[in-house]
């Protein structure tokens, strides 16, 4: 950990199970291991939400955590404790995740369509003959990438249709549309009858 | 939201249940926080003192362009234009510049370690279009040197030009 010597300061000062707010004021100030403390302790709880957002790509899941963390350290200063630090970093994750999927042509271009049918289309034909042998995460990663982002927010990470349509920039209806469409094609994919 | 909220008419749905119980956690490879911490050397925190000095190379359009032409005409006005249109500052690499630089010096070693004059010529249109892919996304990192996810469309880009070049070398018969 040389490369953090320079910003470590109070490497000795806060405790093994020092709280969030304590080591994000630490951080705040340029401590690079209470930083790392906070990575440790959050990154394997975005790094799921980020896998499944990025479509079980983890070369786009690991940039959108690394992107996370350092936007996060640049931030922190700015950081007022009117949330909790879990929460202000989910948030920024998510933003994250869904600025690089935005920048994606695929983003816009899977989801044409009312079925999903282009996508199924590009699975493997083992995948396609064999939908019930899908386990619930794989079945997660084929769906298109918005219908894909409006479920993991609303029925994994518990969001609600308002905070996923400002997120995702859309209207509520389209939300609750997508979500339902979400559900329709991951049932299909378990080879569930809907 | 109370439990009559149309959003969890889903509740009890086993599908919405095996989609809650599916894990919260997964462990990032260790490559993760090394990029971070490498990234924190080059971005340490700014002390007091400095953190009045704006940032060098942080370009949104608009303002630029605003500042640009207010600070042209100051120029032309006390007749400084050519004393400084001579001797341009240098600009200054941001940290994300600095990367996609390292990851370029990467890609062209392991580029010229393939032969190009053997490449399929059915492949050429899609590796000038990854080339140009490459140009436009560094060029996009010049621009928003705050983007990082660009530094991972790059890499990516630059990987699928390799595997791409070393597929077609195969399929030709020759090893790389």
């Amino acid at each position: 950990m040389d490369m953090l010597a320079a910003t470590v300061t109070a490497t000795a000062s806060h405790p093994q199970a020092a709280d969030d707010a304590t080591l994000a004021r630490a951080a705040a100030a340029g401590d690079g291991h209470a930083y790392e403390c906070i990575y440790r302790r959050h990154a394997p709880r975005l790094y799921a939400l980020l896998w499944r957002l990025c479509g079980g790509s983890a070369a786009r899941a690991e940039d959108a955590l690394q992107e996370t963390f350092i936007q996060a350290w640049r931030k922190l200063p700015q950081f007022r404790f009117e949330s909790a630090l879990g929460t202000w970093l989910h948030r920024l994750a998510v933003n994250t995740a869904l600025m690089e999927l935005r920048a994606s042509a695929a983003f816009e271009a899977l989801d044409i369509g009312e079925d999903g049918v282009e996508v199924l289309a590009g699975l493997p034909a083992s995948m396609r003959c064999n939908a019930t042998g899908l386990d619930l995460e794989r079945a997660l990663e084929t769906l298109p990438p918005r219908a894909r982002a409006v479920l993991v927010l609303h029925d994994i990470e518990g969001w609600k249709h308002q905070e996923i349509a400002e997120e995702l920039q859309m209207a509520v209806g389209s939300s609750k549309a997508q979500l339902h469409r979400a559900r329709g094609l991951l049932r299909a994919r378990l080879g569930e009858t809907p | 939201m109370n439990r009559h909220d149309a959003d969890h008419e889903h509740e009890h749905d086993e599908l919405a249940a095996r989609l809650r119980q599916l894990p919260a956690e997964r462990l990032p490879p260790a490559t993760v926080w090394q990029g971070i911490a490498a990234h924190l050397r080059e971005e340490p925190r700014l002390r007091p003192a400095a953190i009045a000095v704006p940032a060098p190379r942080r370009r949104r359009w608009l303002p630029i362009a605003a500042a640009a032409t207010v600070a042209a005409l100051a120029l032309l006005g006390t007749g400084r234009w050519r004393e400084l249109h001579e001797q341009p500052p240098a600009p200054r690499e941001s940290p994300l510049e600095a990367q996609a630089d390292a990851l370029a010096v990467e890609y062209r070693q392991a580029i010229a370690a393939i032969p190009q004059d053997t490449v399929p010529a059915e492949l050429v249109p899609a590796l000038h279009e990854l080339d140009a892919s490459a140009a436009g996304i560094r060029s996009a990192i010049a621009q928003s040197p705050d983007a990082g996810f660009l530094l991972g469309q790059l890499r990516r880009t630059y990987a699928l030009r390799l595997e791409l070049t070393r597929q077609g070398l195969a399929a030709a018969g020759l090893a790389t």
